[in-house]
């Protein structure tokens, strides 16, 4: 049960981290001794309480049973999957119900409940049974994983790397200093003699009153003992301050300077993690949460390293040698200063536990406040519109005036905690007077010594800072940690795709292609290409047509291997697509898609993107050929143009016609075009399509296409609905099929091109 | 006005001239007006009928469909709190609920939703909603763990 996965089921979620194994047992039993390939939980009764229900499917048999109390109940419902005829799904605010139907009955087989947590594992059963009824039978082998999977994916999601082990993060941390260990150990042994000469001052100070100035005002040290002696002590105290900043310097320096490294790292490390990742990592996570992680996260560690570990570590040795020295020096009097510490100690985290709900709900107040504003800046047209600025200044002033309501209460808080220690602490002062007077102004011995005393309340001062910093070390740790986290989160991401490294590298390519009953799902619920088979012969130039959600899109993206398909195969020239070496294959590959991307820099640059040692002039002829050559040159800047973010603005047929260049240039052996659906007008769409035309010419073109004129110029069509291939043939062919799908979309296509044109 | 009942099968049934066919009952305002404006839609997700108000259904209808509706508006309804722990992203909620103790997480910036009755719903991960229905009822220990999150 100790596995990284079931320690998070066991922390998280409150259900078995696999199928009990008496629930195996018994239902294998009930089913002929099949095993079971697929189970989830179905978690609420009828009643709609939190149960334990069990669903399972074998190769011909479903079973429901429940646990209830860790005790199998009697009953177990097995059903013959060939019975099933119907699955009704009924979805609500918390709860699915499930109805499943028998053949020729009446009745429902089993309704089953379950909340949105088995929604996953129970949709993947769901959709093997839906499968089923539709003619096609999925078999797996027996694994926990689908289920482990399922239920854990919103927790991953949130958090990929799951682990509550704080320790494990700061050893990993530290783990980036092995490198520097020369540095690491200047640097702290520079803030540990810094740290220790601070404690000599005050000595030297309570020396020359009792070694000097008290023997000699008393008559018992001559003038010329005195001075030679106190100006040792005073070349004492010069060379140790001086020490004390030398060491200081090579604290601040060394890790400053060290810190930088180790951040540096980190974001080269995350930027290289990056681009091994899968396309699927790009689009399951906001862009700029991973800026944030190479950006301000590493920043963030920065701070960690070169001074709060220093801090920290220092604030501690501080306390403990400031509470040996006063108990050396004197331990009556060093215990009334250490022994409220701990006390201290305790009220600062005290503090810090109760400030925490309050920054909660000032966080809470204040993203409500940024909401109205990011909902109503992008809005304001509507605001206008509808002449609801009122209502909106309203809502944003109860809004600021709820925050700030909430800041009010944090710094009637704190305020009100800071003097109070502070009186603790000057507490502890007069404590130390209160004890010290009497043994000052007793008669007979003295046994304390006014350089004694003086020294103390030296000290006294020093107390204050490091308990300070211990004070704010949770927020300083917390604050490094969870950017830790964030950071190592996105490095312990696998790639999804496995590169082979012996891969077949195929150059030049031919260009045939052939899809072999491929099936893909982004996740285990749905299924988007649905047993899709066909050959493309090297030269061909076929268009992908179908509604929008058919699946279009996805094929192009599984030709080029973004995504590993979940069933069936993709032969390149007769090889499986996994393995080609990644990067020969793609370097044979070119994309225009619907929306072209220009990176910030030169038209010049854009265009040389994929072969950046392409000659000037066939940069040129590339422009030419993509009919961009003639708006280039009629920028200012030619070809030097800055364009993409902050660059100069093309418009979108200029950017097609770019992207088209680059295309050209790279010279790819299959080219997947993405025909844009926004109509641009007539003069642009006849250049883009003239560039287009010069573009596929000689390669293997997979287009998803839109434009008439390459819907009759394609070699084959094929049709998606769905995701399954339902038609494929010419245009001409294709038109002749009654009440075909293509025909319909062709049509609705034509009509409302008479209705632009009207 | 409509005639409903439901079959063996947990189905909600609407009888019209044409015969009976399978819906499933959409509230228009699940929150705000649970029992009121419930649209009624077929297999395919279509409306096929539409009740304004259940006051309207005779006897047997309301009660066909107070059945399905209570399936379908179902969500956690949460009487105490026994913990709440925040870690890196996760907030880690265990509570107890009518339905038995449960613990489930949220993102440390998603916030308990504020209704206009008073109560307040909370959303986890996995989408399954959470409702306390007054928070000023819960026992002080409750009150105390929510306070940040409560208005």
């Amino acid at each position: 049960m100790s596995d990284p996965v079931s320690q998070i089921f066991d922390r998280y979620l409150d259900q078995p981290p696999t199928l009990p194994e008496q629930v195996r047992r018994r239902v294998e039993q009930a089913c002929q001794d099949e095993i079971i390939q697929l189970y989830a939980l179905a978690d609420l009764d009828a009643s709609l309480r939190l149960c334990q229900i069990w669903v399972t499917l074998t190769a011909n048999h479903l079973a429901v049973i429940r646990v209830a109390d860790r005790h199998l109940d009697e009953h177990i419902r097995v059903i013959s999957r060939k019975r099933l005829e119907k699955i009704i799904e009924q979805p609500g605010l918390s709860c699915t119900v499930v109805h499943l139907l028998e053949r020729d009955e009446e009745h429902p087989f089993v309704t089953i409940r379950y909340t949105h947590r088995q929604r996953g594992a129970i949709g993947h059963l769901l959709f093997v049974l839906d499968q089923q009824l539709n003619g096609r039978t999925l078999e797996f082998a027996p694994s926990d994983e689908r289920y482990r999977e399922a239920v854990l994916r919103p927790i991953r999601e949130a958090q990929a790397s799951v682990s509550g082990n704080r320790l494990a993060i700061v050893w990993r941390l530290l783990g980036y200093l092995r490198p520097y260990r020369v540095q690491v150990a200047l640097g702290m042994s520079g803030a540990a003699v810094m740290t220790l000469a601070r404690l000599l001052p005050p000595f030297f100070t309570g020396q020359v009153v009792d070694q000097v100035i008290q023997p000699f005002q008393g008559g018992t040290l001559p003038l010329t003992q005195a001075w030679p002696l106190a100006l040792t002590l005073l070349g004492g105290l010069t060379a140790t301050l001086i020490f004390q900043e030398c060491a200081a310097w090579m604290r601040l320096r060394t890790m400053a300077v060290l810190g930088e490294h180790v951040a540096r790292d980190l974001r080269t490390q995350m930027y290289d993690h990056l681009h091994k990742l899968s396309v699927s990592y790009f689009s399951s996570k906001q862009t700029g949460s991973i800026i944030s992680r190479v950006g301000s996260d590493s920043d963030r560690i920065w701070d960690f390293i070169a001074f709060g570990v220093v801090e920290l570590s220092l604030s501690f040795l501080l306390l403990i040698g400031l509470s040996a020295v006063l108990i050396v020096l004197d331990w009556r009097l060093g215990l009334v200063m250490t022994v409220p510490l701990p006390i201290l100690l305790v009220l600062i985290y005290r503090n810090g536990r109760i400030m925490h709900g309050f920054f909660l709900r000032a966080w809470r107040k204040w993203s409500n406040l940024t909401d109205a504003l990011s909902d109503v800046v992008p809005g304001i047209r509507v605001v206008k519109a509808f002449d609801q600025a009122e209502h909106e200044k309203r809502r944003f002033g109860d809004r600021n005036e709820d925050f700030t309501d909430e800041c009010f209460r944090i710094h009637h808080v704190w305020t009100g905690f800071w003097p109070i220690l502070m009186l603790l602490v000057h507490s502890m002062t007069i404590l130390t007077w209160v004890f010290a007077l009497p043994r000052l102004l007793a008669h007979g011995t003295v046994d304390l010594s006014i350089g004694t005393f003086v020294a103390f309340l030296l000290y006294m001062g020093m107390f204050f800072y490091p308990i300070e910093i211990i004070g704010q070390m949770s927020r300083l740790l917390n604050r490094a940690l969870s950017s830790a986290h964030r950071i190592f989160d996105l490095l312990d991401t696998e790639p999804q795709l496995t590169e082979r490294r012996d891969g077949a590298q195929l150059e030049p390519l031919r260009g045939a292609i052939e899809f072999r009953e491929v099936t893909f799902g982004y996740d285990a619920v749905g299924q988007i290409i649905k047993g899709v088979s066909f050959r493309i012969e090297p030269g061909e130039l076929i268009g992908l047509v179908g509604p929008s959600g058919s699946g279009k899109t996805t094929l192009a993206n599984l030709l080029v291997r973004f995504y590993d398909v979940t069933g069936g195969e993709i032969r390149i020239d007769g090889v499986p697509l996994p393995e080609l070496a990644l990067g020969a294959f793609r370097r044979q590959v070119g994309m225009v898609l619907q929306d072209p991307f220009l990176f910030h820099g030169t038209i010049m640059e854009n265009i040389r993107y994929g072969v950046p040692e392409a000659l000037l002039s066939d940069v040129i002829a590339a422009a030419r050929a993509a009919n961009a050559h003639d708006f280039i040159c009629r920028l200012a800047s030619g070809y030097d143009t800055v364009v993409g973010e902050r660059g100069h603005t093309l418009s979108g047929g200029e950017r097609q016609r770019v992207s088209i260049a680059r295309a050209i240039l790279h010279n790819p052996r299959i080219l997947i075009l993405d025909e844009a659906t926004s109509s641009v007008d007539t003069e642009t769409e006849h250049q883009i399509q003239e560039a287009l035309n010069r573009l596929i010419a000689g390669r293997t073109v997979v287009a998803i296409a839109h434009r008439l004129s390459t819907l009759k110029r394609a070699t084959r069509l094929l049709v998606l609905k769905e995701g399954r291939l339902i038609e494929q043939g010419t245009h001409a062919q294709l038109l002749e099929i009654p009440n075909g799908v293509y025909r319909r979309l062709h049509d609705m296509q034509t009509q409302l091109n008479e209705v632009h044109a009207i | 006005m409509p005639q409903l009942n439901s079959n063996d099968a947990g189905q909600l049934l609407l009888h019209s001239q044409r015969g009976s066919i399978p819906v499933r009952p959409v509230a228009c305002f699940p929150w705000s007006e649970p029992n009121n404006y419930i649209s009624l839609r077929n297999e395919a997700g279509a409306e096929v009928g539409f009740i304004h108000s259940a006051a309207e259904l005779d006897h047997s209808s309301r009660a066909a469909l107070e059945i399905t509706l209570r399936q379908t508006r179902f969500v956690f309804q949460v009487t105490g709190i026994e913990q709440v722990e925040d870690e890196f992203e996760l907030r880690t909620w265990s509570v107890k609920t009518h339905q038995g103790p449960r613990s489930f997480q949220t993102k440390l910036d998603e916030w308990p939703r504020k209704l206009e009755n008073g109560g307040v719903i909370i959303r986890d991960l996995s989408g399954d909603l959470y409702q306390i229905k007054d928070p000023t009822a819960l026992d002080p220990a409750s009150q105390k763990l929510v306070w940040a999150f409560m208005e």
